[in-house]
């Protein structure tokens, strides 16, 4: 995988990703209009494009920082629970599912970061090998 | 990474997504809760997880199959495109957002399905690179190996052709060391390690050859200290040394000209072996462009990779180079 498509494959994935929290957030409206989110769609959006992006980069640079050592591992897993905890915070107060709309995608953008971080990689090991 | 890494991505992946979607529902039902969908919860989940799968199998299964062919691409596009419109479809009714929040994620997880696939082929392309380093270093080590022969018996057959004009009786003898030195290289040489103590045996060998053209017995002084138990060792791994430091000082006579000490301590071996040698001889390097020392210092790296020392020292017209190793069992 080229560097250049590798930058095109993150911005498609936040663009499908700010498509998607916008559409939930439109989708949400359409029952409770006079939700608080109504009248600041769209710093809503741009917030959690900024925590995604957080979340995503500070686990795709960390990985490559703790390789091979564990006592970095743990700190970077320390950092993330941190953080989760962090941004679902303001969520606690309004239950149980508001915080797990906080949790789950962030989970999953640590996960899409390591498979991203190894896609990097690839793109790495393909230049060994054919050195090899 | 192994598969089974690879498997659990997956799961993980699909474990988050169920948990999303069933989110999703929760937040909307709060806030309606005489939605639709509220008397059929688990099965609208269910829904979901099931048009994910075969949005996501469908792109990660045959992107694999379309590799490198145009028309099976277009194919796989088509397909996917129908899908979308086919599971958008229901929500036409109910409004652009409806259909948006079906083609969104959807789109999403096709896009995730193409993300995977590279990862999965990194995946492969991390064990091709290994496996690709495992032959290269197996080549490596058979060709070194290859290497010493010749080297070994461009010298012992000079060393008997001085002795057949000089002694026939001891090269006569060399001749018998030489064909007992042949047999090992060639059945006990061919595996990857054999038993220190046979290696000893064989330097032993290769010792009675030199010290049969020596005129003065103390030419050559060897010493073995410490038991080789059940320690093992690469073939022929100090021969190279051996014989350069006597093509070295082949020309030097005298006491002490050679001098060999083992010493194996527990499952560490020391050797070393320290020459006279003529600085003038060679411009000051006893072994310019040798690939004696070149071999060992090869087979040393690949074999022993950080659990050995190297060293070269160099004074008084006397050359030395000592080597430690850890050593394994058999």
């Amino acid at each position: 995988m080229k560097k250049s498509s590798e930058i095109f494959t993150h911005l498609i994935l936040w663009v499908l990703f700010i498509l998607l929290v916008f559409t939930y957030c439109k989708w949400y409206l359409l029952v409770n209009p006079e939700a608080p989110l109504a009248r600041h769609l769209n710093y809503v959006v741009f917030l959690e494009l900024v925590m995604g992006i957080i979340f995503f980069y500070t686990a795709f640079f960390g990985i490559r920082l703790t390789k091979g050592r564990k006592t970095n591992q743990v700190i970077l897993a320390s950092v993330l629970a941190l953080l989760l905890l962090i941004f679902a915070y303001p969520a606690f107060s309004h239950g149980f599912w508001q915080v797990m709309s906080s949790i789950i995608p962030h989970v999953a953008f640590i996960l899409l970061a390591v498979i991203f971080r190894k896609l990097s990689d690839s793109n790495k090991l393909t230049r060994e090998k054919q050195i090899i | 990474m192994r598969r089974s890494a690879e498997v659990t991505a997956h799961v993980f992946f699909w474990i988050v997504f169920t948990l999303f979607v069933f989110m999703l529902s929760k937040i909307y039902l709060q806030a309606k809760p005489d939605a639709e969908f509220s008397r059929h919860l688990y099965y609208v989940v269910f829904q979901e997880l099931v048009m994910g799968l075969i949005l996501f199998y469908t792109t990660y299964l045959g992107i694999a199959m379309t590799r490198g062919r145009n028309r099976r691409k277009l194919v796989l596009a088509a397909i996917l495109f129908v899908m979308l419109l086919f599971f958008a479809y229901p929500a036409t009714r109910f409004g652009i957002w409806q259909v948006m929040s079906s083609l969104i994620p959807h789109i999403l997880v096709i896009f995730l399905a193409v993300v995977f696939r590279r990862f999965s082929d990194s995946v492969k392309l991390e064990k091709e690179k290994q496996l690709l380093l495992l032959q290269n270093t197996q080549s490596e080590l058979a060709l070194l190996k290859l290497q010493v022969s010749p080297h070994f018996l461009f010298n012992t057959l000079n060393n008997i052709d001085y002795l057949i004009s000089h002694d026939t009786v001891k090269a006569s003898n060399s001749i018998s060391k030489l064909g007992e030195i042949l047999r090992y290289m060639l059945y006990d040489a061919k595996i990857e390690k054999i038993p220190l103590s046979a290696e000893l045996r064989h330097i032993e060998d290769y010792i009675g050859l030199i010290r049969l053209r020596a005129f003065d017995p103390d030419y050559l002084k060897y010493r073995v200290t410490g038991q080789p138990g059940y320690l093992q060792i690469a073939p022929m791994l100090f021969l190279p040394l051996i014989e350069n430091a006597y093509k070295h000082a082949a020309a030097k006579e005298g006491e002490n000209v050679i001098l060999i000490d083992i010493a194996i301590d527990g499952r560490s071996l020391r050797f070393v072996i320290d020459n006279e040698y003529d600085p003038l001889r060679r411009s000051g390097d006893p072994f310019p462009g040798g690939i004696g020392l070149n071999i060992v210092r090869r087979r040393l790296d690949l074999m022993y990779h950080g659990s050995h020392n190297f060293n070269v020292y160099r004074e008084n017209n006397r050359y030395r180079i000592d080597v430690e190793l850890k050593l394994d069992e058999y």
